[in-house]
């Protein structure tokens, strides 16, 4: 089983990843994968609260997180990952952790961003790094609550 | 058909829709009934007679036990209403009711309501 959901949030664990997508998915461990928030007792302790009693937390930088995931400790978990940016997700498909679909939930507005849709706001370098995610293989979609249809997200950055 | 409906003094129950709403995506069968200042609690028990009718399967969440939204529910209730209704709403309550519909359970709205009340400084470590 392992891996069963990944999203980009800008937020990490919040609303809607803690109360919605980890209900309907079922999910038994959140796995956040953050550099700097794996090194920071603070950080930890904020996703801590923010996860559900019932549900177990990680809070890993990208090379222990692939470590964990292909020596196959979770496998009798149901893992929902959930980072910041896409670059993450890209770093764990290359050093061969198996993610067959990425949801692109929210990422934030910045003075450089372009919309793509009203939660998510992308620079030139995010788009580069979705070509390369689709190039391996990754379905990526946006779907920001289970309720709405998933949409296709390469067809979305180009129509952006 | 299931619906929710949030009862307030006030409008607290439009803006908690759409709290709910910002996490949960849109929400087409939660109903509001708000307490206006100038309004009496016969014009509440009208409007709220209105909201509750035509669903089969009702819930109703109202913003303070004791308070006229509530009372005025109540007394609907024990006149033979037919629907569940609860005081003390939050939107731990609300998100609990729309997980449970999601998954088809039935949830504990006032164990949710109850542990979504913390003491944040107890549970951050210093």
């Amino acid at each position: 089983m392992a891996i069963i959901a990944a999203r980009v949030d800008g937020r990490l664990v919040h609303g809607q990843v803690a109360n919605l997508w980890t209900t309907k998915l079922g999910a038994t461990r959140i796995m956040v994968v953050d550099d700097a928030a794996s090194k920071s007792d603070i950080d930890k302790s904020g996703l801590r609260m923010a996860t559900p009693e019932t549900v177990r937390l990680s809070v890993l930088d990208v090379k222990t997180a692939a470590d964990h995931i292909l020596n196959h400790k979770y496998d009798s978990q149901k893992v929902f990952i959930v980072a910041k940016r896409p670059e993450t997700f890209l770093a764990l498909v290359e050093a061969g952790v198996p993610i067959k679909e990425l949801n692109v939930g929210n990422m934030s507005q910045t003075d450089e961003t372009r919309s793509i849709t009203k939660s998510i706001n992308v620079v030139d370098a995010d788009v580069e790094t979705f070509k390369k995610l689709d190039a391996a293989g990754v379905h990526l979609i946006a779907q920001m609550v289970p309720g709405d249809p998933a949409a296709d997200f390469m067809s979305l950055l180009k129509k952006g | 058909m299931s619906k929710l409906v949030l009862i307030s003094h006030g409008q607290l129950c439009e803006e908690l829709k759409k709290s709910a709403e910002m996490i949960m995506g849109p929400q087409d069968d939660i109903a509001t009934v708000a307490l206006l200042p100038n309004e009496g609690p016969e014009d509440f028990q009208a409007k709220f007679k209105a909201a509750i009718e035509g669903a089969d399967d009702v819930t109703v969440l109202a913003d303070l036990k004791g308070g006229t939204p509530n009372n005025v529910a109540a007394r609907v209730l024990a006149e033979g209403g037919n629907f569940d209704l609860y005081a003390g709403m939050n939107l731990p309550m609300v998100i609990s009711y729309l997980n449970g519909q999601m998954l088809d359970m039935k949830p504990d709205l006032v164990g949710d309501g109850k542990a979504g009340v913390a003491y944040i400084n107890d549970i951050v470590k210093h």
